[in-house]
Protein backbone atom coordinates (compact mmCIF):
# COMPACT_ATOMS: atom_id res chain seq x y z
CA UNK A 1 0.00 0.00 0.00
CA UNK A 2 1.47 3.06 -1.04
CA UNK A 3 1.05 5.87 1.41
CA UNK A 4 1.60 9.86 0.53
CA UNK A 5 1.18 13.11 2.44
CA UNK A 6 -0.23 16.27 1.07
CA UNK A 7 -1.33 18.86 3.62
CA UNK A 8 -2.76 20.86 0.84
CA UNK A 9 -6.12 22.64 0.81
CA UNK A 10 -8.56 21.70 -2.01
CA UNK A 11 -11.93 22.80 -2.90
CA UNK A 12 -14.70 20.48 -1.98
CA UNK A 13 -18.47 19.64 -2.80
CA UNK A 14 -20.67 18.41 0.10
CA UNK A 15 -23.55 18.18 1.08
CA UNK A 16 -25.40 18.54 4.44
CA UNK A 17 -27.48 14.88 4.58
CA UNK A 18 -31.11 15.00 6.20
CA UNK A 19 -29.90 13.55 9.32
CA UNK A 20 -27.57 16.64 9.13
CA UNK A 21 -24.21 14.76 8.62
CA UNK A 22 -21.75 16.44 6.29
CA UNK A 23 -20.53 14.23 3.08
CA UNK A 24 -18.06 15.07 0.90
CA UNK A 25 -19.48 14.62 -2.90
CA UNK A 26 -16.11 15.53 -4.78
CA UNK A 27 -12.78 17.52 -4.40
CA UNK A 28 -10.62 19.21 -6.86
CA UNK A 29 -7.16 18.26 -6.94
CA UNK A 30 -4.72 19.15 -9.32
CA UNK A 31 -6.65 20.55 -11.38
CA UNK A 32 -8.97 17.76 -11.66
CA UNK A 33 -12.57 17.47 -10.10
CA UNK A 34 -12.60 13.85 -8.62
CA UNK A 35 -16.10 12.73 -7.73
CA UNK A 36 -16.61 10.76 -3.91
CA UNK A 37 -17.41 7.11 -4.41
CA UNK A 38 -17.86 6.50 -1.16
CA UNK A 39 -17.47 7.87 2.39
CA UNK A 40 -15.71 4.75 4.23
CA UNK A 41 -15.24 6.36 7.23
CA UNK A 42 -15.86 9.59 9.12
CA UNK A 43 -14.23 10.88 12.52
CA UNK A 44 -13.40 13.80 14.58
CA UNK A 45 -10.51 15.33 15.97
CA UNK A 46 -8.94 19.03 17.89
CA UNK A 47 -6.80 20.67 17.11
CA UNK A 48 -6.49 22.88 20.35
CA UNK A 49 -10.08 24.34 20.29
CA UNK A 50 -10.89 23.61 17.09
CA UNK A 51 -12.59 20.73 15.99
CA UNK A 52 -11.37 18.73 12.80
CA UNK A 53 -13.70 16.21 10.93
CA UNK A 54 -12.30 14.05 8.85
CA UNK A 55 -13.53 12.22 5.95
CA UNK A 56 -11.60 8.83 4.10
CA UNK A 57 -13.47 8.70 1.24
CA UNK A 58 -12.69 6.45 -1.74
CA UNK A 59 -12.56 7.39 -5.64
CA UNK A 60 -11.24 4.05 -7.95
CA UNK A 61 -8.46 2.35 -6.14
CA UNK A 62 -7.49 5.00 -3.74
CA UNK A 63 -8.32 6.49 -0.20
CA UNK A 64 -7.88 9.92 0.19
CA UNK A 65 -8.70 11.75 3.61
CA UNK A 66 -10.02 14.79 3.82
CA UNK A 67 -10.45 17.61 6.85
CA UNK A 68 -12.75 19.85 7.17
CA UNK A 69 -11.28 23.32 9.73
CA UNK A 70 -15.07 23.88 11.44
CA UNK A 71 -13.40 27.19 12.89
CA UNK A 72 -12.40 28.33 9.23
CA UNK A 73 -14.74 26.03 6.83
CA UNK A 74 -11.63 25.04 5.12
CA UNK A 75 -11.05 21.74 3.85
CA UNK A 76 -7.53 20.17 3.66
CA UNK A 77 -6.47 16.92 1.81
CA UNK A 78 -4.39 14.78 4.55
CA UNK A 79 -3.07 12.41 2.37
CA UNK A 80 -3.82 9.09 0.20
CA UNK A 81 -3.36 5.36 0.29
CA UNK A 82 -3.70 3.40 -2.98
CA UNK A 83 -4.51 -0.52 -2.57
CA UNK B 1 -31.18 7.83 39.15
CA UNK B 2 -27.62 7.15 39.96
CA UNK B 3 -28.37 5.92 43.09
CA UNK B 4 -31.53 3.68 41.93
CA UNK B 5 -30.07 2.07 39.43
CA UNK B 6 -26.79 0.83 40.28
CA UNK B 7 -27.51 1.04 44.43
CA UNK B 8 -24.36 2.80 45.01
CA UNK B 9 -25.30 5.56 47.62
CA UNK B 10 -25.72 2.10 50.28
CA UNK B 11 -29.37 3.19 49.81
CA UNK B 12 -29.30 6.64 50.49
CA UNK B 13 -29.40 9.23 47.74
CA UNK B 14 -26.16 11.21 46.63
CA UNK B 15 -25.50 13.83 48.35
CA UNK B 16 -24.59 17.37 46.50
CA UNK B 17 -20.81 16.63 44.73
CA UNK B 18 -21.32 13.37 46.00
CA UNK B 19 -19.97 10.71 43.48
CA UNK B 20 -21.49 7.07 43.10
CA UNK B 21 -18.48 5.40 45.30
CA UNK B 22 -17.49 1.26 43.27
CA UNK B 23 -20.37 -0.21 41.82
CA UNK B 24 -21.63 -2.99 40.94
CA UNK B 25 -21.83 -5.26 44.48
CA UNK B 26 -24.99 -5.20 44.99
CA UNK B 27 -28.15 -8.34 45.58
CA UNK B 28 -27.23 -9.76 42.23
CA UNK B 29 -29.78 -11.62 39.57
CA UNK B 30 -31.12 -14.56 38.64
CA UNK B 31 -30.66 -15.50 34.95
CA UNK B 32 -30.95 -19.51 33.51
CA UNK B 33 -32.24 -20.57 37.20
CA UNK B 34 -28.83 -19.89 38.60
CA UNK B 35 -28.15 -16.84 41.56
CA UNK B 36 -25.45 -14.81 39.47
CA UNK B 37 -23.86 -12.64 41.70
CA UNK B 38 -23.08 -10.13 38.98
CA UNK B 39 -23.83 -10.30 35.14
CA UNK B 40 -20.66 -8.77 33.60
CA UNK B 41 -20.71 -8.56 29.91
CA UNK B 42 -17.31 -7.84 28.93
CA UNK B 43 -16.49 -6.34 25.29
CA UNK B 44 -13.13 -7.45 23.18
CA UNK B 45 -12.73 -5.44 19.86
CA UNK B 46 -11.17 -8.05 17.86
CA UNK B 47 -7.84 -6.64 16.27
CA UNK B 48 -9.20 -3.15 16.48
CA UNK B 49 -7.09 -0.90 15.31
CA UNK B 50 -6.81 -3.00 11.98
CA UNK B 51 -10.74 -3.28 11.76
CA UNK B 52 -10.82 0.38 12.37
CA UNK B 53 -8.49 1.30 9.20
CA UNK B 54 -10.33 -1.26 7.07
CA UNK B 55 -13.46 0.26 7.28
CA UNK B 56 -11.72 3.25 5.88
CA UNK B 57 -9.63 1.55 3.69
CA UNK B 58 -12.11 -1.59 2.43
CA UNK B 59 -9.20 -3.78 0.74
CA UNK B 60 -7.43 -4.03 3.81
CA UNK B 61 -10.04 -6.52 4.75
CA UNK B 62 -8.60 -10.09 5.45
CA UNK B 63 -5.14 -9.25 4.39
CA UNK B 64 -2.33 -9.66 6.24
CA UNK B 65 -1.89 -5.88 8.07
CA UNK B 66 0.41 -4.79 10.82
CA UNK B 67 -1.01 -1.06 12.29
CA UNK B 68 3.06 0.24 13.18
CA UNK B 69 2.95 3.06 15.72
CA UNK B 70 5.04 5.18 12.52
CA UNK B 71 5.99 4.64 9.20
CA UNK B 72 9.00 6.15 9.26
CA UNK B 73 10.43 5.64 12.60
CA UNK B 74 11.30 2.35 14.01
CA UNK B 75 8.52 1.74 16.44
CA UNK B 76 6.39 -1.39 17.39
CA UNK B 77 3.39 -2.91 16.54
CA UNK B 78 0.24 -1.39 17.79
CA UNK B 79 -2.13 -4.05 16.55
CA UNK B 80 -2.36 -6.69 13.76
CA UNK B 81 -4.71 -8.51 11.80
CA UNK B 82 -5.59 -12.15 12.61
CA UNK B 83 -3.80 -13.10 9.07
CA UNK B 84 -0.60 -11.86 10.64
CA UNK B 85 -1.01 -13.73 13.52
CA UNK B 86 -0.80 -17.02 11.71
CA UNK B 87 3.21 -15.79 11.44
CA UNK B 88 3.49 -15.62 15.15
CA UNK B 89 3.49 -11.68 15.03
CA UNK B 90 1.94 -10.01 18.17
CA UNK B 91 1.19 -6.73 19.32
CA UNK B 92 4.10 -5.38 21.02
CA UNK B 93 6.58 -6.67 19.25
CA UNK B 94 9.73 -4.32 16.84
CA UNK B 95 8.06 -3.40 13.43
CA UNK B 96 11.04 -5.20 11.93
CA UNK B 97 10.68 -8.35 13.31
CA UNK B 98 7.38 -8.63 12.55
CA UNK B 99 7.56 -7.62 8.81
CA UNK B 100 10.47 -10.06 8.85
CA UNK B 101 8.28 -13.31 10.10
CA UNK B 102 5.61 -11.87 7.79
CA UNK B 103 6.92 -9.93 4.60
CA UNK B 104 3.19 -9.46 2.69
CA UNK B 105 2.13 -7.99 5.48
CA UNK B 106 0.95 -4.51 4.84
CA UNK B 107 1.80 -1.94 7.26
CA UNK B 108 -0.71 1.12 8.24
CA UNK B 109 0.53 3.90 10.10
CA UNK B 110 -1.46 4.15 13.89
CA UNK B 111 -3.98 7.02 13.33
CA UNK B 112 -4.91 7.45 17.56
CA UNK B 113 -7.86 10.11 16.73
CA UNK B 114 -9.51 7.49 14.43
CA UNK B 115 -9.60 4.93 16.97
CA UNK B 116 -10.64 7.01 20.33
CA UNK B 117 -13.43 8.08 18.03
CA UNK B 118 -14.43 4.78 17.20
CA UNK B 119 -13.96 3.47 21.04
CA UNK B 120 -16.30 6.63 22.01
CA UNK B 121 -18.90 5.20 19.63
CA UNK B 122 -18.74 1.81 20.98
CA UNK B 123 -19.05 3.45 24.34
CA UNK B 124 -21.82 5.65 24.24
CA UNK B 125 -23.62 2.53 22.80
CA UNK B 126 -22.71 0.66 25.87
CA UNK B 127 -24.41 2.96 27.61
CA UNK B 128 -27.65 2.61 26.29
CA UNK B 129 -27.39 -0.92 28.02
CA UNK B 130 -26.33 0.19 31.38
CA UNK B 131 -24.53 3.19 33.69
CA UNK B 132 -22.06 0.94 34.80
CA UNK B 133 -19.49 0.96 31.80
CA UNK B 134 -15.63 0.34 33.37
CA UNK B 135 -13.43 1.53 29.99
CA UNK B 136 -10.88 -1.00 31.05
CA UNK B 137 -8.44 -0.13 27.92
CA UNK B 138 -8.65 1.15 24.08
CA UNK B 139 -10.41 -1.55 23.12
CA UNK B 140 -12.16 -3.55 25.59
CA UNK B 141 -15.10 -2.58 28.11
CA UNK B 142 -16.88 -4.05 30.81
CA UNK B 143 -20.48 -3.70 31.84
CA UNK B 144 -22.35 -4.29 34.60
CA UNK B 145 -25.99 -5.28 33.37
CA UNK B 146 -26.90 -6.78 36.63
CA UNK B 147 -30.17 -4.69 37.01
CA UNK B 148 -30.18 -3.73 33.23
CA UNK B 149 -30.11 -7.26 31.26
CA UNK B 150 -33.50 -8.29 31.31
CA UNK B 151 -34.89 -5.25 29.02
CA UNK B 152 -33.90 -7.69 26.63
CA UNK B 153 -34.15 -11.25 28.00
CA UNK B 154 -31.57 -13.25 29.02
CA UNK B 155 -27.73 -11.67 29.75
CA UNK B 156 -27.20 -13.51 26.64
CA UNK B 157 -29.61 -11.88 24.55
CA UNK B 158 -28.40 -8.11 26.05
CA UNK B 159 -25.00 -9.32 24.97
CA UNK B 160 -26.22 -10.47 21.65
CA UNK B 161 -28.11 -7.09 21.15
CA UNK B 162 -25.34 -5.11 22.60
CA UNK B 163 -22.96 -6.73 19.94
CA UNK B 164 -24.91 -6.76 16.77
CA UNK B 165 -25.14 -2.91 17.47
CA UNK B 166 -21.59 -2.62 17.25
CA UNK B 167 -20.79 -5.20 14.43
CA UNK B 168 -24.14 -3.37 12.40
CA UNK B 169 -24.13 0.35 12.99
CA UNK B 170 -20.27 0.89 13.25
CA UNK B 171 -18.88 -1.83 11.36
CA UNK B 172 -16.41 -3.82 13.88
CA UNK B 173 -15.78 -7.31 15.12
CA UNK B 174 -16.15 -8.00 18.37
CA UNK B 175 -16.06 -10.91 21.27
CA UNK B 176 -18.29 -10.76 24.29
CA UNK B 177 -18.23 -12.70 27.47
CA UNK B 178 -20.45 -12.89 29.89
CA UNK B 179 -19.96 -14.26 33.21
CA UNK B 180 -20.27 -13.55 36.62
CA UNK B 181 -17.83 -10.98 37.11
CA UNK B 182 -15.37 -9.05 35.33
CA UNK B 183 -12.38 -11.61 35.37
CA UNK B 184 -14.68 -14.70 34.48
CA UNK B 185 -15.91 -12.21 31.56
CA UNK B 186 -12.64 -11.34 29.91
CA UNK B 187 -11.33 -15.03 29.80
CA UNK B 188 -14.92 -15.74 28.70
CA UNK B 189 -14.66 -12.97 26.14
CA UNK B 190 -10.95 -14.43 24.91
CA UNK B 191 -12.65 -18.10 24.12
CA UNK B 192 -13.51 -17.59 20.89
CA UNK B 193 -12.37 -14.50 18.50
CA UNK B 194 -13.63 -12.92 16.26
CA UNK B 195 -17.06 -12.55 16.69
CA UNK B 196 -17.76 -15.12 19.34
CA UNK B 197 -20.24 -14.35 22.50
CA UNK B 198 -19.70 -17.31 25.10
CA UNK B 199 -21.62 -17.16 28.47
CA UNK B 200 -20.14 -18.39 31.83
CA UNK B 201 -23.14 -19.72 34.14
CA UNK B 202 -22.10 -20.17 37.46
CA UNK B 203 -22.55 -23.69 37.53
CA UNK B 204 -20.11 -23.78 35.04
CA UNK B 205 -17.17 -22.28 36.54
CA UNK B 206 -15.86 -25.41 38.28
CA UNK B 207 -15.56 -27.56 35.52
CA UNK B 208 -14.32 -25.11 33.40
CA UNK B 209 -11.58 -23.68 35.85
CA UNK B 210 -10.70 -27.58 36.58
CA UNK B 211 -9.07 -27.39 32.75
CA UNK B 212 -8.04 -23.61 32.55
CA UNK B 213 -4.32 -23.37 32.50
CA UNK B 214 -3.30 -20.57 34.64
CA UNK B 215 -1.49 -18.24 31.83
CA UNK B 216 -5.10 -18.21 30.64
CA UNK B 217 -6.33 -15.66 33.67
CA UNK B 218 -5.63 -12.06 33.21
CA UNK B 219 -2.37 -10.88 35.16
CA UNK B 220 -0.94 -14.03 34.88
CA UNK B 221 2.16 -14.26 32.26
CA UNK B 222 4.50 -16.96 31.66
CA UNK B 223 6.83 -16.24 34.32
CA UNK B 224 4.39 -16.51 37.13
CA UNK B 225 2.56 -19.26 35.04
CA UNK B 226 5.72 -21.26 35.55
CA UNK B 227 5.65 -20.41 39.55
CA UNK B 228 2.57 -21.51 39.79
CA UNK B 229 3.30 -25.14 38.23
CA UNK B 230 6.65 -25.70 39.81
CA UNK B 231 4.04 -25.15 42.87
CA UNK B 232 2.05 -28.25 41.05
CA UNK B 233 -0.50 -25.66 39.83
CA UNK B 234 -0.97 -25.76 36.31
CA UNK B 235 -4.62 -25.48 35.85
CA UNK B 236 -6.93 -23.39 38.07
CA UNK B 237 -8.70 -25.60 39.59
CA UNK B 238 -5.20 -26.88 41.20
CA UNK B 239 -4.34 -23.31 41.75
CA UNK B 240 -8.01 -22.66 44.31
CA UNK B 241 -7.28 -25.70 45.95
CA UNK B 242 -3.37 -24.71 47.21
CA UNK B 243 -3.63 -24.04 50.72
CA UNK B 244 -3.18 -20.28 51.39
CA UNK B 245 -0.37 -20.74 53.75
CA UNK B 246 1.72 -21.86 50.94
CA UNK B 247 0.47 -19.05 48.63
CA UNK B 248 1.34 -16.77 50.98
CA UNK B 249 4.87 -18.20 52.05
CA UNK B 250 5.47 -18.12 48.47
CA UNK B 251 3.74 -14.78 47.17
CA UNK B 252 2.72 -12.75 50.35
CA UNK B 253 -0.29 -10.83 50.41
CA UNK B 254 -0.63 -12.10 46.45
CA UNK B 255 -1.27 -15.31 47.78
CA UNK B 256 -5.17 -14.28 48.99
CA UNK B 257 -5.96 -13.03 45.18
CA UNK B 258 -4.34 -15.72 43.64
CA UNK B 259 -6.46 -18.01 45.31
CA UNK B 260 -9.24 -16.19 44.79
CA UNK B 261 -8.20 -16.69 41.22
CA UNK B 262 -7.95 -19.83 40.21
CA UNK B 263 -11.54 -20.53 41.95
CA UNK B 264 -13.03 -17.66 39.79
CA UNK B 265 -14.00 -15.11 42.58
CA UNK B 266 -13.03 -11.30 41.45
CA UNK B 267 -14.61 -9.01 43.71
CA UNK B 268 -13.53 -5.65 42.10
CA UNK B 269 -16.08 -3.53 41.30
CA UNK B 270 -16.35 -1.82 38.07
CA UNK B 271 -14.55 1.41 37.70
CA UNK B 272 -17.04 3.63 35.52
CA UNK B 273 -15.09 7.22 34.59
CA UNK B 274 -16.49 8.74 38.43
CA UNK B 275 -14.26 5.98 40.21
CA UNK B 276 -10.78 6.35 38.65
CA UNK B 277 -8.01 6.05 40.95
CA UNK B 278 -6.32 9.35 41.32
CA UNK B 279 -2.56 8.91 39.27
CA UNK B 280 -0.11 7.52 41.04
CA UNK B 281 2.65 9.03 38.64
CA UNK B 282 3.02 10.56 35.13
CA UNK B 283 5.39 9.55 32.52
CA UNK B 284 6.63 9.25 28.86
CA UNK B 285 8.87 7.09 26.86
CA UNK B 286 10.26 7.55 23.64
CA UNK B 287 11.66 4.89 21.25
CA UNK B 288 14.22 6.95 18.90
CA UNK B 289 13.85 6.24 15.09
CA UNK B 290 17.47 5.02 14.91
CA UNK B 291 20.04 4.20 17.55
CA UNK B 292 21.30 7.37 18.74
CA UNK B 293 25.17 8.67 19.35
CA UNK B 294 24.89 12.36 19.13
CA UNK B 295 24.89 13.72 23.14
CA UNK B 296 23.10 16.86 22.35
CA UNK B 297 20.19 15.52 20.46
CA UNK B 298 19.43 12.81 23.39
CA UNK B 299 19.81 15.84 25.66
CA UNK B 300 16.92 17.91 23.44
CA UNK B 301 14.91 14.45 23.24
CA UNK B 302 14.85 14.51 27.33
CA UNK B 303 14.24 18.14 27.75
CA UNK B 304 11.01 17.78 25.04
CA UNK B 305 9.68 14.37 26.94
CA UNK B 306 10.46 16.36 30.56
CA UNK B 307 8.04 19.10 28.89
CA UNK B 308 5.40 16.88 27.81
CA UNK B 309 5.15 14.87 31.26
CA UNK B 310 5.18 18.68 32.90
CA UNK B 311 2.66 19.99 30.71
CA UNK B 312 0.49 16.71 31.20
CA UNK B 313 1.05 17.04 35.01
CA UNK B 314 -0.20 20.36 34.92
CA UNK B 315 -3.17 19.77 32.51
CA UNK B 316 -4.42 17.53 35.29
CA UNK B 317 -3.64 19.80 38.20
CA UNK B 318 -0.59 17.43 39.85
CA UNK B 319 2.78 18.27 40.85
CA UNK B 320 5.20 15.79 42.38
CA UNK B 321 8.43 15.38 44.33
CA UNK B 322 9.90 11.71 42.94
CA UNK B 323 11.64 11.71 39.19
CA UNK B 324 12.69 8.87 37.62
CA UNK B 325 14.70 8.87 34.05
CA UNK B 326 15.29 5.91 32.23
CA UNK B 327 17.43 5.09 29.23
CA UNK B 328 17.46 1.91 27.18
CA UNK B 329 21.09 0.93 25.37
CA UNK B 330 21.11 -0.52 21.84
CA UNK B 331 21.59 -4.46 23.56
CA UNK B 332 18.59 -3.42 25.45
CA UNK B 333 20.05 -3.11 28.66
CA UNK B 334 17.90 -0.79 30.39
CA UNK B 335 19.06 1.64 33.42
CA UNK B 336 17.10 4.21 35.35
CA UNK B 337 17.33 5.78 38.38
CA UNK B 338 14.71 7.99 40.33
CA UNK B 339 15.41 10.93 43.19
CA UNK B 340 13.25 12.59 45.71
CA UNK B 341 13.28 16.03 45.22
CA UNK B 342 12.73 18.24 48.60
CA UNK B 343 10.22 20.48 46.54
CA UNK B 344 7.24 19.64 44.56
CA UNK B 345 7.82 20.79 40.34
CA UNK B 346 5.63 20.35 37.36
CA UNK B 347 7.61 23.00 34.93
CA UNK B 348 9.66 21.19 32.84
CA UNK B 349 13.01 22.40 33.00
CA UNK B 350 12.27 21.46 36.65
CA UNK B 351 11.69 18.08 35.94
CA UNK B 352 14.65 18.03 33.16
CA UNK B 353 16.98 19.58 36.06
CA UNK B 354 16.37 17.13 38.56
CA UNK B 355 15.90 13.99 35.94
CA UNK B 356 18.67 14.43 33.52
CA UNK B 357 21.40 13.78 36.40
CA UNK B 358 20.17 11.00 36.79
CA UNK B 359 21.19 9.22 33.01
CA UNK B 360 24.68 7.82 33.35
CA UNK B 361 27.03 10.02 31.44
CA UNK B 362 28.14 7.72 28.74
CA UNK B 363 24.49 7.71 26.87
CA UNK B 364 26.37 9.30 23.85
CA UNK B 365 29.03 6.92 23.67
CA UNK B 366 27.16 3.64 24.06
CA UNK B 367 23.98 5.22 22.28
CA UNK B 368 20.88 5.01 23.18
CA UNK B 369 17.34 3.18 21.96
CA UNK B 370 14.57 4.78 24.19
CA UNK B 371 14.09 7.74 26.90
CA UNK B 372 11.57 7.71 29.10
CA UNK B 373 11.09 10.86 32.45
CA UNK B 374 8.18 9.94 34.65
CA UNK B 375 7.27 11.92 38.33
CA UNK B 376 5.69 10.31 41.08
CA UNK B 377 4.69 10.93 44.43
CA UNK B 378 2.14 13.66 43.46
CA UNK B 379 -0.18 16.11 45.15
CA UNK B 380 -3.43 17.30 43.28
CA UNK B 381 -4.80 20.84 43.21
CA UNK B 382 -1.05 21.83 44.58
CA UNK B 383 0.79 24.49 42.82
CA UNK B 384 4.62 24.10 43.77
CA UNK B 385 5.37 27.52 45.54
CA UNK B 386 7.85 29.62 45.04
CA UNK B 387 7.71 33.28 45.32
CA UNK B 388 10.58 34.40 42.84
CA UNK B 389 9.11 32.20 40.13
CA UNK B 390 5.76 33.85 40.13
CA UNK B 391 6.75 35.33 36.93
CA UNK B 392 7.58 32.06 35.21
CA UNK B 393 4.24 30.55 36.40
CA UNK B 394 2.53 33.26 34.94
CA UNK B 395 4.69 32.46 31.46
CA UNK B 396 3.94 28.86 31.78
CA UNK B 397 0.28 28.99 32.31
CA UNK B 398 0.05 31.55 29.43
CA UNK B 399 2.04 28.86 27.28
CA UNK B 400 -0.34 26.04 28.57
CA UNK B 401 -3.38 28.34 27.26
CA UNK B 402 -1.74 29.32 23.79
CA UNK B 403 -0.88 25.27 23.00
CA UNK B 404 -4.56 24.35 24.87
CA UNK B 405 -5.97 26.88 22.12
CA UNK B 406 -4.21 26.22 19.21
CA UNK B 407 -3.19 22.31 19.46
CA UNK B 408 -0.48 20.83 21.24
CA UNK B 409 3.10 22.12 20.13
CA UNK B 410 1.89 25.77 18.92
CA UNK B 411 4.22 27.29 21.04
CA UNK B 412 7.86 25.06 22.22
CA UNK B 413 11.19 26.24 23.78
CA UNK B 414 12.98 27.48 20.97
CA UNK B 415 15.87 24.71 22.17
CA UNK B 416 13.36 21.95 20.88
CA UNK B 417 12.96 23.35 17.64
CA UNK B 418 15.37 21.50 15.01
CA UNK B 419 18.48 23.29 13.65
CA UNK B 420 18.49 26.33 16.66
CA UNK B 421 21.31 26.56 19.11
CA UNK B 422 20.26 25.01 22.22
CA UNK B 423 19.54 27.63 25.39
CA UNK B 424 17.74 29.72 23.21
CA UNK B 425 14.92 29.67 25.72
CA UNK B 426 16.84 30.67 28.71
CA UNK B 427 18.33 33.50 26.67
CA UNK B 428 14.60 34.65 25.73
CA UNK B 429 12.76 33.92 29.25
CA UNK B 430 15.61 36.18 31.20
CA UNK B 431 14.09 39.56 29.07
CA UNK B 432 10.84 38.62 28.74
CA UNK B 433 7.84 39.97 30.97
CA UNK B 434 4.54 38.85 30.56
CA UNK B 435 1.83 40.91 30.54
Amino acid sequence: MDVVDFGDSVRVGAIFEESGRLKPVWFAYDGRRLAVERVTYSWRDRDGDVKILHYAVKVGGTVYELALDTSTLSWRLERSYVE
Amino acid sequence: MWASITGLAHGRPLLGGERPGPVGLGPGAEAYGERWERVVIFLDMNAFFVNVEARAKPWLRGKPVLVVGSRKARSVVAACSYETRAFGVKSGMPSEEARRLCRDAIVVPADIPKYTHAIRQVVARAHSYTPVVEITSIDELALDVTTTFRRWGTPRDCAAAFAREIRQDLGLPCSLGVASNKMMAKVAAGLEKPNGLTVLRPSQLEPFLEELPTTELPGIGDKMGEHLRRLGASACGQLGRLPLSRLKARFGIVGDVLQDMGRGIDRRPLMTHYDYEEAKSVGNTITLNRDTYDAAELRRTFLWLCERVARRLRGEGYCGRCVYAVARYPDFYTVGRSHRLSHYVDEGMDVFRAAWPLLPKDLGERGVRMLGVSVSMLLYHCKPGNLFEIKRDRFTATLDELNRRYGRGALERAELLPGLPGGLYETVKAGWHPG
